[in-house]
């Protein structure tokens, strides 16, 4: 499993990690193979997994048409980005042929929960990432609040 | 004690049944499973096949349970078919959801949306060879316009009481056309034809997009002003659509409004079609009818485009005409899938769309002009 | 009264030539006028056309310069890539300037074209697509020009 650590080691989410807390991930994480056309999160199905790409493309499909596109070795798939209340709420098609690591929601949720230090870095890495990779998640939720207030 | 469970025996619906409501409860059955296990006009064919459902359990009259008893809840929800409401609501769903790019790109695929309606008026004739009145073959012949809610829109006004086998017919029919559509297209083009490739469309600026909807509908309302409730719809929903200020309405037409105006539209139709009243002669005229104007309009288009390629220096792919009949967007997808399985690079799909689209107005505009001339 | 006595009677005739009639003018008066609409368009932004040939362009960053020149460069693509690139620029001409991916994708697969998940991948990977930062895309016309056409 040398490859998942150096893709741990990759992402820009979990390389501030120490080397114990990478020790601790690292079995979690299952290596699959990805093809075109294959739908790897189903929007509204139960969300089992968090993916950590290791090579390929995927399409992150959000709601009212936005969408995600990643292809960085690292990249995370996973949080508020996927799934939200145990639901994937996007749905992740693959663009191209690669190969993802999925880790169990639950396993991955109590291992950086159990640390609170590997959680606090986990989490503001994850914010840096999503303000980068996905800005108008923020945006759309803003856009939300100000239409609900809109009176006739 | 026993004359009052006699009393209840003799008002439930094992004591009222009558074998044309099994017939009927049977046929709604069969357009449950097949919108929701054969995925046919899924849509449609759910709510109208419930509302068969809910029209022919066998009720005790006064009630007021039964679609035509005056004080029922689904008569007042029949309010809406009978009066023409519904229509307009689902046509702008239809122009706030409608992308008329590729009809503003070549205008000429127009014509073969007029060509197609002209199934439209030949079943008229048909439909008064069978004997029936000019009110009822204008709304028989609406059938091939291949619009429902511009069917029931028609019908509503000129022959409501057969809304239901006219509806049933028309929906029916749009479902299959996958199945009605394909033997004659290629009956009447050869190979050749069939591998004509269309040139590439030009680019529409934002600007025809907004102007188009106003100017369809000054221009179409001023030559058949009878059309303005459905053509009026449509386009006042294209511009909510186009202008993207009113982005938020748009959404609302073409989600909660269409879906809403949908649901009670196939419901009450359904509802509407009780044994007694549907299961009679004149229903399988309207059917075979039915069947006829489509087979009619699909032929139309076809071969108006070939007139036009005796015209024409780029030539049109006769396969369009057949989208001229506008079931949005299966006809389209028939034309794509017939053109392809002679050359799979040869995408007809998006120029499909012009045809298919201007079909809608085409029928609309028809509409308006048999209920005007039946009027007057 | 049946048959051809019926549709005497009735005025079929008449009325079926009256309607077809006023379907068809109805149709191509509209395409008569939509079909100039462009032209008419066009002279009414003339002025601000002939306005923006007198601005100096902008040179180009040199960096971003060789970065699309290198994007260009490495975008080679088959004869089928070609064609389904061709086919993904039809479908984007229906959608809006800043379209949804996941739908143009849905699209895609629904006009049956070929390998659309590749192609799709093609175009992201040679900057037609690109994202606009609020989860959309457009098309890079130019780009694809270049690298297709």
């Amino acid at each position: 499993m040398s490859n998942i650590k150096e893709i741990l080691n990759k992402s820009s989410i979990f390389s501030s990690l120490g080397e114990d807390d990478i020790q601790r991930l690292e079995p979690f994480f299952e290596k699959r193979e990805i093809h075109p056309g294959d739908i790897i999160a189903k929007a509204d199905d139960a969300a089992q997994f968090f993916f950590l790409l290791n090579n390929g493309t995927v399409l992150l499909a959000m709601e009212e048409g936005r969408s995600v596109v990643l292809n960085t070795p690292g990249d995370f798939i996973g949080l508020e980005l996927l799934s939200a209340k145990g639901v994937y709420k996007t749905t992740l098609t693959v663009l191209e042929k690669g190969s993802v690591f999925a880790v169990p929601r639950q396993a991955f949720l109590a291992v950086i929960q159990e640390n609170s230090e590997a959680a606090a870095t986990i989490m503001a890495s994850w914010q840096e990432y999503l303000d980068k990779t996905a800005p108008f998640v923020k945006i759309v939720k803003k856009i939300e609040g100000i239409s609900l207030s809109y009176n006739f | 004690m026993d004359a009052l469970f006699i009393e209840f025996y003799h008002n439930t619906g094992f004591y009222l049944w009558d074998y044309r409501y099994l017939i009927m409860i049977a046929v709604g059955l069969v357009f449950v499973y097949l919108g929701i296990a054969k995925d046919y006009e899924p849509l449609l064919l759910v709510p109208i096949g419930f509302g068969i459902l809910m029209g022919n359990i066998p009720v005790f009259q006064g009630l007021g349970l039964s679609i035509y008893e005056d004080n029922s809840v689904l008569h007042y929800l029949y309010f809406g078919v009978t009066q023409g409401i519904y229509p307009p609501l689902i046509f702008l769903g239809i122009g706030a959801m409608t992308d008329f790019s590729t009809l503003l790109a070549r205008p000429i695929l127009m014509l073969l949306g007029a060509a197609a309606q002209t199934g439209i008026f030949i079943t008229f004739l048909g439909a008064l060879a069978l004997g029936f009145a000019p009110n009822e073959a204008s709304s028989i012949g609406i059938i091939g316009g291949a619009d429902g809610p511009t069917a029931i829109f028609l019908t509503a006004k000129l022959a409501p009481h057969l809304i239901g086998p006219i509806a049933v017919a028309a929906y029916s029919y749009m479902a299959l056309v996958p199945v009605i559509q394909p033997p004659i297209m290629r009956l009447l083009t050869t190979r050749k034809e069939r591998l004509i490739r269309m040139e590439e469309p030009r680019e529409v600026t934002k600007r025809e997009k907004i102007i188009f909807p106003i100017v369809a509908f000054l221009l179409c309302c001023f030559l058949a002003p009878a059309a303005l409730p459905l053509l009026g719809m449509l386009c006042f929903g294209n511009l909510l659509k186009e202008a993207v200020v009113t982005e938020r309405l748009a959404q609302t037409a073409r989600n909660s409004l269409i879906d809403t105006a949908t649901i009670l539209l196939g419901v009450t139709v359904g509802a509407s079609t009780q044994g007694d009243i549907f299961l009679v002669p004149s229903s399988i005229g309207i059917f075979a009818l039915g069947a006829l104007s489509f087979g009619i309009a699909t032929a139309s288009g076809v071969l108006f485009a070939k007139v036009m390629n005796l015209f024409l220096k780029s030539k049109i792919n006769p396969l369009l005409g057949a989208a001229g009949v506008s079931a949005v967007p299966d006809s389209a997808r028939v034309v794509q899938i017939v053109g392809q399985k002679e050359d799979p690079t040869n995408f007809l799909l998006m120029h499909a769309m012009a045809p298919n689209v201007a079909g809608v107005i085409g029928s609309a505009i028809a509409a308006g002009v048999l209920w005007s001339l039946m009027a007057s | 009264m049946y048959g051809l006595e019926a549709i005497n009677a009735n005025n079929g005739w008449a009325i079926s030539v009256v309607g077809v009639t006023i379907v068809f003018s109805g149709l191509v008066t509209l395409s008569l006028v939509i079909s100039q609409l462009y032209r008419v368009l066009a002279l009414w932004e003339n002025p601000s056309k002939i306005k923006t040939l007198f601005k100096a362009k902008q040179p180009k960053n040199q960096s971003e310069e060789f970065q699309e020149k290198e994007i260009i460069d490495q975008a080679v693509f088959t004869g089928s890539q070609k064609e389904g690139a061709k086919q993904f620029n039809l479908l984007i001409r229906t959608m809006e300037d800043h379209f949804s991916l996941p739908r143009l994708l849905h699209l895609a697969q629904i006009s049956d074209l070929k390998n659309s998940h590749s192609n799709l991948n093609n175009l992201l990977k040679t900057n037609i697509i690109i994202p606009d930062g609020s989860g959309f895309f457009t098309w890079e016309k130019e780009t694809f020009d270049k690298a297709i056409l």
